[in-house]
C-alpha cells in the first residue's frame, strides 16, 4: 500500500500517513508510528530511496519509488488481483 | 519527558547507531509538528523502538560479519606466515603451507621427512607458541568486532 501511495509521487511520511488515511476511506486506522519502520525497510530493500528537502522552511524526509520499488509494486498488485478473485470466486 | 526524548532514549537502549537515531528523531519530530498532540496515535515509543531497531541494526551486523571474517582470515596468514618464517631454512613445509610452489623433487624430499610437529620444534621451539599468540589475538579482534544480532538489546 506505500509503495502505490508514492507511486503517485514523492511524499514525507506524514503525507504517506494521510493518504493511507484518505484512500482507504478511514478503514486503515494503523498506530501511526508504525509506517515508518516500515518506509525505513523499503528503502533498505531498496524499492524506496528518500533524502532531506525543505518545504515551508521545514526539514523532511521525502521517499519516493525506485525502479525496483516500480516493479515490485506491478508484482504485488497482480498477486493480490489473483487472491482477491479467488476470495470472489469462492464467497460468491 | 516529551514522547520524542522517551523514543530517543528507547532506540539508544536498543543499540540504533547515533545518526539513524538522529534521521528518526527528526523525522517523527517533523510528524509531532504537522499534526500536535498526535502522539497517542504514533504508538508507544517503546513498542516502536525494537521495529525500527530491526531495520537500522541489520546493516552494522552484516559489516561486523563481514570485518569477523577478514580478521580470521588475516590471523590465519599471520600464523602460516609465523611458522614459515621459523622453519623456512632447514626445510619446504611452510613453503607449501603457504601456497608456494613447489618442485616434484622438492615435494619427494618432504615426503621423506618424518611429521611436521617434529620438524618446527626441532627447527625452532619459538613458532609454535608465536603462531598460537597470533591466533588469540586475531580470535580477541574477532569478538570485539563481532557483535551478533541483539546482543546489544539484551545487553542493554
Amino acid at each position: 500500500m506505500i509503495l502505490a501511495v508514492l507511486s503517485e509521487r514523492p511524499a514525507h511520511g506524514y503525507a504517506v500517513i494521510e493518504s493511507l488515511r484518505r484512500r482507504s476511506g478511514g478503514v486503515f486506522e494503523l498506530p501511526e508510528g508504525t509506517v515508518y519502520p516500515e518506509l525505513h525497510r523499503l528503502e533498505a530493500e531498496g524499492l524506496l530511496s528518500s533524502s532531506w528537502e525543505t518545504t515551508t522552511g521545514r526539514r523532511r524526509r521525502v521517499y519516493r519509488l525506485t525502479r525496483r520499488g516500480r516493479t515490485a509494486l506491478g508484482a504485488r498488485r497482480s498477486e493480490w488481483r489473483a487472491f482477491a478473485r479467488a476470495v470472489d470466486g469462492v464467497l460468491t | 519527558m516529551s514522547w520524542l526524548d522517551e523514543l530517543e532514549l528507547e532506540l539508544k537502549g536498543a543499540g540504533v547507531p547515533a545518526a539513524q537515531r538522529r534521521r528518526i528523531i527528526a523525522e517523527f519530530a517533523d510528524h509531532l509538528a504537522s499534526d500536535p498532540g498526535c502522539e497517542e496515535r504514533l504508538g508507544s515509543p517503546a513498542a516502536l523502538a525494537p521495529l525500527l531497531a530491526e531495520v537500522h541494526l541489520v546493516p552494522r551486523t552484516k559489516r561486523g560479519s563481514v570485518l569477523a571474517c577478514v580478521v580470521a582470515v588475516a590471523t590465519l596468514l599471520v600464523c602460516l606466515w609465523i611458522i614459515g618464517t621459523y622453519v623456512r631454512s632447514s626445510n619446504d613445509w611452510a613453503a607449501i603451507a603457504c601456497g608456494k610452489a613447489c618442485k616434484p623433487s622438492t615435494v619427494e624430499h618432504i615426503r621423506q621427512r618424518g611429521p611436521w610437529r617434529e620438524r618446527i620444534l626441532s627447527d625452532s621451539l619459538w613458532a609454535i607458541p608465536l603462531a598460537v599468540a597470533a591466533a588469540l589475538g586475531g580470535t580477541a579482534i574477532t569478538l570485539l568486532v563481532y557483535r551478533p544480532r541483539g546482543s546489544r538489546r539484551a545487553a542493554a
